[in-house]
């Protein structure tokens, strides 16, 4: 059963255009001059319950444009959308209900306070009554094993508890999509692996979809089962992670992930 | 020689620290804007406390100069070098300053002398602007006092940009500064800024006369509102000895936390 | 959107707000002598105001510009107050601006409640309980037993909580529309506080249009004072009331029509 499905989706910003200098400066205040710049052009694709498709581009190439249509953020403008069987923008708040997100460097935590103080406020922005939130923090709690420092301000965390905290603050109203942007930047290779470890845990027994973005090989590698990657806009590849190997054309038998998806950015740069 | 090697170092930081000013004409625009309200807002309330009877010795044109001049120190010499020193001292980035080839306090001041030339030559063209439409010239004012006039707001601004330093390099032994430096921007204000010190009842106006604060803002203003050859001769030492008190306590300071980095480290 | 449905709705923001406030001030306790530093600055800063006003009236006596210098004190205590639970509950409208250009209004966005009430409860300013307190003490200092003179005050509070929050929101949500409006939010935030302190007599009669239409800071502070001196009829409390939540119906109407131009992406563009 499909979770989300996109046909022909399209973005279209219209920016304004202006020259280096005071003078043309000016010009733009008096008479503005508009381009349009295509953020996204007619992706089209379906994601089925239960998947964890990676999101992969160069900069710019339209990633968070398309993931923001996706939650309700930002309108279409043309072609169809539809998550969980709604359309996101009309239907945002009962969205929001089911759907989580980790996205980049932007916390959902309270920075001066500990971790079970913004469980707290999610609990009630999610409509989860205090014994339910009781019971979930203690479950994530013990599944991400947050107990030695959900008590500790977040600003004292060391990055990777930090982004455990994250996670799990992420999945507390039980979402059935997660939307993950860049989880694992910065951290090292033993964290990596347990956010990895976790995320691959909570879709295998909960059935959870995981849409991630990620610059890093090894997210795709050991995370991902379906690689859908995007470049100015355009949809150029979406196979099994295993396929990218031969649709990049890489000969080499021992080239690196990290190798193969530079040589279908370059592909993608080069058509 | 060598002094003229060193004026140049810092002649080109002050050049930089201009050119730096410049780009930002937007947040300037913004700060014009408040420039103008508050001393729109004044202008009406001495009116309306003029209407009810004189006021120690200003006219109610004086009274309106004074407070374009009291502003327009306060929003063209205006600095940040409280927090600029105390973002400094608390991080440690202070101790780094310690190995350039240049004085730390004499490169912070040349850095911002950029700035506040610049901010006084735009401001001082709004003021006179504004004093001139709202209540016409300022009698008995004449060119020849100008001279006079820079170096008393120099004056002004060397005293305070020290004094405000010395605050910021308190946090080398004072763990949260920033009640220290409050009391003495509201000293300022209440001694000087929003009114003339000659308002204030006599004690507290003797005692106002031979405190710092008053001298930052109300000795330029008396200045220029009713000046004289013997009202110059009066404030001016003071003026200057209350800066170089404030210039000597912010030396002091620094070498004092210099020497307690270089012992204990940073 | 049923009886019951927008009845369950309202005690879900109500828990959130109380949320928001509880971790806010927590927050702010993480660092208390900040805290105690903060309010101290503002009282003193206020301290300052209200010394200018018994020179002022040490000089000239009896009143200016229409008011006595108890009637200064009111509004003074009324403005403090009432700007300092604005900026208690709603700090975050000032914020607005920001958080569009950094594109942080989207985490907002993501989060099943109204965009508004969530965006203007998140944060609170440390200096407004300084502020707030600071209404009380004047009140309770020159004002102790009059009962009039609090209820008054208590109404005016209330009204300039809600005004001022309004106005800022309203000046910030041009962001939507024009780039980055900041200095316009800051300039207009300024204008609200300028119109209140000061006796409303002092300004001509531009200004005093102004202060009752666009920038509505004067029926929450000079109407008060007036109800209290029975210069204005009891019933004219009524009407500012009215006028306060049309002013701040219009102000959420704008807000959202702006939030359309940001979900459509209009908006973003300023930030590449």
């Amino acid at each position: 059963m499909p979770v989300i499905t996109t046909c022909g989706l399209t973005k279209t910003y219209r920016a304004k255009v202006k020259g280096e200098g005071l003078g043309a400066s000016v010009r733009a205040l008096v008479k503005p001059q508009w381009k349009q710049v295509e953020a996204v052009r007619g992706v089209s694709l379906t994601i089925e319950r239960g998947e964890i498709a990676a999101f992969i581009g160069p900069n710019g190439a339209g990633k968070s444009t398309f993931i923001k249509m996706l939650c309700g953020i930002l309108h279409p403008s043309g072609g169809e959308l539809s998550v969980l069987g709604m359309l996101p923008l009309k239907d945002r708040r009962r969205l929001a209900m089911r759907i989580g997100s980790v996205f980049g460097q932007k916390s959902q935590l309270w920075l001066h306070l500990p971790a079970i103080d913004s469980f707290t406020l999610l609990a009630a922005i999610y409509e989860i009554s205090d014994a339910e939130r009781r019971r979930r923090v203690a479950e994530l709690s013990d599944v991400f094993e947050l107990g030695g420092f959900i008590q500790t301000p977040v600003r004292k965390l060391s990055l990777g508890q930090r982004i455990r905290c994250e996670v799990a603050a992420s999945l507390l109203h039980d979402p059935e999509i997660l939307f993950l942007d860049e989880p694992t930047i910065g951290l090292d290779v033993v964290v990596k692996q347990a956010i990895r470890e976790l995320i691959l845990r909570r879709n295998r027994e909960r059935g959870v979809t995981v849409f991630l973005t990620s610059h890093d090989p090894s997210d795709i590698e050991n995370l991902c089962r379906r690689a859908i990657v995007i470049d100015r806009g355009s949809l150029i590849m979406d196979c099994p992670v295993e396929r990218l190997r031969t649709e990049s054309g890489v000969e080499s038998a021992d080239a690196s992930m990290e190798d193969i998806i530079a040589a279908i950015f370059r592909k993608g740069a080069a058509s | 020689m060598k002094l003229v090697r060193q004026l140049r170092k810092y002649a080109v930081i002050a050049r930089v620290s201009f050119s730096n000013a410049i780009a930002y004409r937007s947040a300037l625009f913004t700060r014009f804007a408040f420039y103008t309200l508050f001393i729109y807002i004044f202008m009406r309330l001495w009116g309306a406390i003029y209407r009810e009877g004189g006021v120690g010795g200003y006219s109610y044109v004086q009274i309106v100069w004074y407070l374009i001049m009291t502003e327009g120190i306060a929003f063209a010499c205006g600095s940040d070098v409280f927090g600029a020193m105390n973002a400094d001292v608390k991080s440690g980035s202070i101790a780094y300053q310690l190995g350039r080839p240049t004085h730390y306090v004499v490169m912070q001041l040349a850095s911002s002398l950029g700035q506040v030339i610049l901010n006084t030559m735009l401001f001082g063209a709004l003021a006179v602007t504004l004093g001139l439409m709202f209540v016409g010239p300022l009698p008995g004012f004449g060119i020849g006092a100008i001279p006079a006039l820079a170096l008393s707001i120099a004056l002004s601004f060397i005293q305070n940009y020290f004094t405000l330093m010395t605050l910021g390099l308190s946090s080398f032994v004072i763990e949260d500064n920033t009640a220290l430096y409050l009391i003495y921007q509201k000293l300022n204000f209440m001694l000087g800024m929003f009114l003339p010190v000659e308002f204030l009842p006599d004690a507290l106006r003797r005692a106002a006369l031979n405190m710092p604060f008053s001298y930052v803002y109300w000795a330029p203003a008396k200045l220029f509102v009713g000046y004289t050859p013997e009202l110059f001769r009066q404030l001016i030492p003071r003026q200057a000895g209350w800066a170089a008190l404030a210039g000597a306590l912010a030396f002091t300071a620094y070498g004092a936390g210099a020497r307690r980095i270089q012992a204990n480290g940073g | 959107m049923n009886a019951i449905g927008a009845a369950r709705s309202f005690r879900k923001h109500l828990r959130i707000f109380g949320c928001y406030y509880r971790l806010n001030l927590a927050s702010a306790l993480e660092y208390r002598a900040s805290f105690a530093i903060q309010a101290f600055g503002m009282a003193l800063s206020n301290s300052s105001f209200i010394f200018f006003w018994w020179i002022a009236f040490r000089q000239v006596g009896g009143s200016i510009a229409g008011y006595s210098f108890e009637d200064v004190l009111f509004i003074w205590a009324a403005s403090s107050g009432g700007f300092g639970l604005s900026t208690i509950l709603f700090a975050n409208a000032s914020n607005l601006s920001n958080l569009i250009i950094t594109g942080e209004l989207d985490a907002f966005l993501l989060q099943p409640c109204s965009v508004l009430m969530n965006l203007i409860c998140a944060k609170t300013s440390l200096y407004a309980y300084g502020d707030a307190m600071y209404g009380i003490i004047l009140m309770a200092l020159f004002y102790a037993g009059d009962s009039a003179a609090w209820l008054w005050f208590g109404y005016g509070v209330l009204l300039f909580a809600a005004i001022y929050a309004a106005i800022t929101l309203t000046a910030h949500t041009l962001t939507f529309y024009m780039g980055d409006a900041g200095s316009i939010g800051a300039l207009a935030s300024q204008f609200s506080l300028n119109f209140s302190i000061y006796p409303e007599s002092i300004y001509g009669p531009a200004v005093r249009a102004l202060m009752y239409s666009l920038i509505p800071a004067a029926i929450a502070v000079h109407v008060p004072l007036k109800l209290f001196r029975e210069l204005l009829h009891p019933a004219a409390a009524l009407s500012a009331l009215g006028g306060a939540i049309a002013y701040c119906a219009a102000a959420c109407a704008f807000f959202y029509r702006g939030l359309r131009r940001y979900e459509s992406g209009n908006v973003i563009v300023t930030k590449m």
